[in-house]
């Protein structure tokens, strides 16, 4: 499917560009594009080994079982497939207290660092488990307690009341979480529990 | 209430950060050592990760700047107008799942053009804060470990993402409204 996709996306672009006469400006979108990946991956690399190496302490520190064994009704509710006595559970409860915190810069390295420990579970690495669906339903649209950026942008403009939609932010995010579960669950019990 | 949150928010790192290591220490963790160990698998993840976000970025790029992600995107426009979606907002809502720098940029627009207070300024803050950019974390997470087929992913995520933009144009109406 995301074959097909592609394709229509770059194809249909290509042909769309020159009919129109404009091979210009996709040209440059298109290099533009592969180097602003690069740059966005390679920022990412101090940013990862500095939150990877906080990761390991606090494993070490056994602060990540202990979370792990707070959050233990919660995690096995979401992830009936994981065992919870595994490390990834630690990572993945780690991951989703980061994006609630809305420490974006913490909450991506967390979260490769959850798929690497389930895509070792994975008995066929090339699909994906019912737990990593579950994960990416919530990661993308993990519930926001402080949408950061949002709020700087509304100061920025000269907001009277920056702070305004922070708590239907909250709301409408806790919405959209609550959705993902109930049909993350749903298409898991129409499709299999793998 | 805005300043105090700004605050909480630029402490959150530190504190986090702080009590990992706190705790550590009273622990007898070696920290350095522990986090040189761990900091080092860093690189690799990254890496791991570009093929992906090149193959997406370069095809979202691409679709927007054609005009194809807009002329796919338009039959929505009908349907979502007549169900009470202000138009104004319809590219912001249109284009978050998609690509996150484009969709902000949007609303940093939207918050010159009517006001950053006005109900669609409002709305439009709550739009950009309540979901994330579905198809970017799609690409990275497979993308990392190499998973070719996202089953149901894709699918979840922007059931979802429509759940959080109804409930975020909703909910500023029956609040600002």
């Amino acid at each position: 499917m995301l074959d097909l996709i592609w394709f229509i996306l770059l194809f249909g672009s290509v042909v769309l560009s020159l009919w129109r006469g404009e091979p210009e400006a996709i040209t440059l979108a298109l290099l533009q594009e592969a180097e602003s990946a690069v740059k966005l991956t390679l920022g990412l690399v101090g940013n990862m080994a500095f939150w990877l190496g906080m990761l390991s302490i606090a494993e070490a520190a056994g602060i990540v079982t202990m979370l792990a064994r707070i959050m233990k009704p919660v995690f096995s509710f979401l992830f009936p497939t994981l065992p919870t006595q595994d490390p990834v559970a630690g990572a993945i409860l780690m991951n989703l207290s980061a994006n609630m915190l809305g420490l974006g810069n913490a909450a991506t390295p967390l979260g490769l660092k959850a798929m690497q420990r389930l895509q070792e579970l994975n008995p066929d690495p090339s699909e994906a488990t019912a737990a990593m669906c579950t994960f990416l339903a919530l990661n993308t649209c993990c519930i926001t307690f402080i949408p950061t950026a949002v709020l700087a942008a509304r100061a920025a403009a000269g907001s009277s009341k920056p702070a305004a939609t922070v708590s239907i932010t909250f709301l409408s995010s806790a919405v959209a979480s609550i959705v993902a579960v109930v049909v993350d669950r749903w298409c898991y019990h129409l499709w299999g529990r793998r | 209430m805005a300043s105090y949150l700004i605050t909480l928010s630029n402490s959150a790192v530190p504190l986090f950060v702080g009590l990992i290591l706190l705790v550590a220490k009273f622990r007898g963790v070696k920290v350095h050592e522990v986090f040189v160990q761990g900091a080092a698998e860093g690189f690799d993840i990254a890496i791991k990760m570009i093929p992906y976000l090149v193959a997406m970025l370069t095809a979202i790029g691409a679709a927007r700047t054609s005009g194809l992600l807009e002329l796919v995107l338009s039959p929505l426009q009908g349907p979502l107008t007549i169900l009470g979606f202000p138009s104004e907002l319809l590219p912001i809502a249109l284009m978050r799942p998609l690509s996150g720098s484009a969709s902000f940029a949007l609303m940093v627009d939207a918050l010159q053009t009517y006001g950053p207070d006005s109900l669609l300024g409002l709305m439009a803050s709550t739009l950009q804060g309540a979901t994330d950019t579905t198809f970017y974390i799609l690409a990275v997470y497979f993308g990392s470990v190499g998973v070719k087929r996202f089953r149901y992913a894709p699918f979840v995520g922007l059931i979802a993402d429509l759940a959080g933009i109804t409930s975020a144009v909703l909910l500023a109406r029956l609040v600002w409204g």
